[in-house]
């Protein structure tokens, strides 16, 4: 009796172990695209922004490395400073991982200087080579946030002038769209953050 | 016979659905508060400035302030539709709820502040 018992928690353990492989592989997200004939995984298009510092970034730059985007503005009374505390818990988790990034694109470059946003930086406390808070014309912003994803439209009569989603989107070191969540739900960040945990692990085997 | 299942069901019921509304997408939903952008509540100024809670509320707050020693510049945006009901009802809320005060303002008191407001 003995016996049969813990040969059944000895199988079922085993067979428990096997069925359910601890991680798995990220999805690619967004449309397969067909280049030369061959289907390739959705990438975000080129783009070349400038930082809090006055230094550019773009998708080179950012190549080594792995990270996550927002878009938001200072002036913005609705979701903004919800999604930006969940972006500060993300930094806060991944803050001593070097090929990690965050950027955070202001929808309102009208108002959102340069020393602006670098004021709003330094008041998060956060490193200015971990966090970028990227700066470019409305419009090229406008299509950058639709090719992450993210919904965002000028609207007077939105609080702040613009509308938009708080979507937080993760992305690879080859500039694919690996994940995301709604920073204004804690709970949709924490499994996010296991995401993030899964990518690096993925980069780090690759390498 | 039921007299008691239309009333509220727990306290401080419409100060939380207003603070949801109209504080927590900054002040965040414990009062925390983000960095040096947005002040907490629980603060030296929150307690400081308790008899002045309501102009705020309804006014906002366009100055450089100094909370728990850090400076905040971040205007903070007036709320003219709230009335003096709600006030009461939103500082009842942070106070008991969030902050654990223990302690009551009345709807006179915050009348008689909000008569008074500097600005």
């Amino acid at each position: 009796m003995k016996y049969t018992l813990s040969i059944i928690i000895i199988t079922a353990t085993l067979l428990a172990s096997c069925t359910a492989p601890k991680t798995e592989k990220l999805p690619y997200l967004g449309k397969k695209e067909l280049v030369d004939g061959v289907e390739q995984n959705y990438k975000i298009p080129q783009f070349s922004l400038m930082t809090q510092d006055s230094t550019m970034i773009d998708n080179k730059s950012m190549s080594p490395n792995i990270y996550v985007a927002d878009f938001f503005f200072i002036s913005c009374p609705s979701i903004c400073p919800k999604v930006k505390k969940q972006m500060l818990r993300i930094y806060d988790r991944f803050e001593d991982e070097p090929r990690f990034k965050l950027i955070s694109h202001t929808l309102d470059p009208k108002r959102d200087t340069i020393q602006r946003l670098k004021q709003y930086a330094e008041n998060l406390e956060v490193d200015h080579d971990k966090w970028y808070f990227a700066r470019t014309d409305q419009d090229t912003v406008m299509d950058l946030a639709f090719s992450y994803f993210v919904n965002a439209f000028v609207d007077n009569e939105a609080p702040g002038g613009f509308d938009h989603s708080g979507k937080i989107i993760l992305i690879d070191q080859e500039g694919h769209v690996r994940g995301f969540c709604e920073g204004t739900e804690p709970d949709s960040v924490t499994p996010f953050m296991d995401d993030i945990e899964a990518l690096l692990d993925e980069i780090k085997t690759k390498k | 016979m039921c007299y008691f299942c239309s009333c509220e069901t727990g306290t401080y019921v419409q100060g939380k659905t207003l603070y949801e509304f109209h504080c927590e997408s900054c002040h965040m939903a414990d009062g925390s508060g983000l960095a040096k952008l947005i002040p907490p509540l629980q603060s030296d100024y929150y307690d400081d400035n308790y008899d002045k809670l309501s102009c705020i509320i309804r006014n906002g707050l366009n100055e450089r302030i100094i909370v728990n020693g850090k400076p905040y510049e971040q205007e903070m945006p007036y709320n003219l539709g709230l009335s003096d009901f709600e006030i009461v009802n939103i500082i009842n809320y942070m106070d008991n709820v969030l902050l654990k005060k223990d302690r009551y303002k009345s709807l006179q008191s915050v009348r008689d502040e909000l008569a008074g407001c500097s600005y």
